[in-house]
């Protein structure tokens, strides 16, 4: 016992004598972070100077790409929400366009869709794949994403789509006059 | 018993006259190794996610410049810095991208050295290299050195698709040691 006492006391002198050295550094790396959201868009405003006889008889006007997003990323499961503004129209109106932006005679739809991850990518939400009337009070477009609940959560990246409108038209009450109507479309984390 | 009497004689007399000539005299031999010895002064930085952001996204990475700061180097013997992963303890429900447990999405660069220089045969001076959980060694010392300097700047990953929002604790090791 007394000679594995002296080895020991042995070995500690040795490990003493070996090296002398100041501490390690220990980084470490902690937070939260945050929902993120980036895209890169192109609109092109309805130029509703371009009605006409073709598009009266048809009763509808479209207008591609009111709003192309050429690259859309997210580190989370997103919503895309697409909220209508109120009408400008002329002195007289009598017709179904609302100026309180009620009325259902704008009509949008998200195509040319790159999901932008393999499964659970972006993808038009809501049967906005075909034309829905837009609403003042929001209307989720597109989303995509997964959350912490799925047990695989994941974002997007290089995601795109196109949102397309509709003017919907009738010859007796969309008379000649100024109309005006805004789109805004909002992200935001599931 | 005879044999033995006659061997002693001659043991027992060189003894004494060694013992007679020496009397006065203490010899005390001092020997051993030179041990390394290395004092550094070195200081690291906390890395807080909540900074990052849509760039940091695109950009692939957060980059922290002068992780650690080595503002005074000396040893007595060549030494060597090793950069040690130790891991992602926590991350996000449902995370599914490359941070583990283990190791994971961090890099490390080397610059500013002065009386160093990345460690032979690696990229640590020239480009972000990444790093794991068994220990890279990153810079060293071509023999004795005073006052060396340096600094560790550091890349986390990120990618927009995996890294999805929610808390991330990360723990990264350095160690001087001597060859």
């Amino acid at each position: 016992m007394i000679i594995f006492k002296q080895i020991s006391k042995l070995f500690i002198i040795m490990s003493f004598l070996c090296a002398d050295t100041d501490a390690d550094v220990a980084v470490t790396g902690t937070g939260a972070i945050p929902f993120c959201a980036s895209w890169e868009t192109t609109t092109t405003a309805p130029d509703f100077s371009t009605v006409n006889m073709a598009a009266y008889d048809t009763d509808e006007l479209i207008f591609t790409n009111i709003i192309a997003v050429t690259d859309f990323d997210a580190n989370y499961a997103f919503n895309i929400t697409a909220t209508k503004g109120t009408w400008t129209l002329p002195t007289g109106y009598l017709g179904t366009k609302q100026a309180n932006g009620s009325d259902s005679d704008f009509l949008i739809i998200v195509n040319n869709i790159t999901a932008g991850y393999d499964s659970d990518g972006l993808a038009a939400a809501n049967s906005h794949s075909a034309y829905q009337a837009a609403v003042t009070g929001g209307a989720v477009i597109a989303s995509g994403g997964t959350t912490s609940g799925s047990g695989s959560a994941h974002g997007v990246e290089n995601a795109s789509f196109d949102m397309d409108g509709k003017l919907l038209l009738d010859w007796d009450t969309d008379i000649p006059g100024t109309y005006t109507l805004a789109i805004t479309i909002t992200v935001a984390s599931q | 018993m005879f044999w033995k009497n006659i061997l002693l004689i001659p043991i027992v007399f060189v003894t004494l006259a060694f013992s007679r000539n020496k009397e006065n005299q203490v010899k005390v031999d001092f020997s051993g190794y030179d041990r390394d010895l290395t004092s550094i002064n070195w200081n690291g930085v906390a890395v807080d996610f909540s900074t990052v952001n849509k760039a940091a996204f695109d950009s692939g990475y957060i980059e922290i410049q002068d992780l650690v700061v080595i503002s005074e180097l000396s040893s007595s013997s060549q030494i060597k810095i090793t950069a040690t992963h130790a891991g992602w303890s926590t991350l996000p429900t449902g995370y599914s991208g490359n941070k583990t447990a283990t190791s994971g999405d961090v890099q490390i660069f080397v610059d500013n050295l002065a009386s160093l220089s990345a460690y032979s045969g690696s990229d640590f001076s020239s480009t972000y290299t990444d790093i794991t959980d068994s220990g890279n060694n990153i810079i060293e010392s071509s023999g004795s050195v005073s006052g060396a300097t340096g600094d560790i700047n550091a890349r986390i990953l990120l990618d927009w698709a995996d890294d999805t929002k929610g808390s991330y604790n990360l723990s990264l090791q350095f160690t001087v040691t001597n060859y």
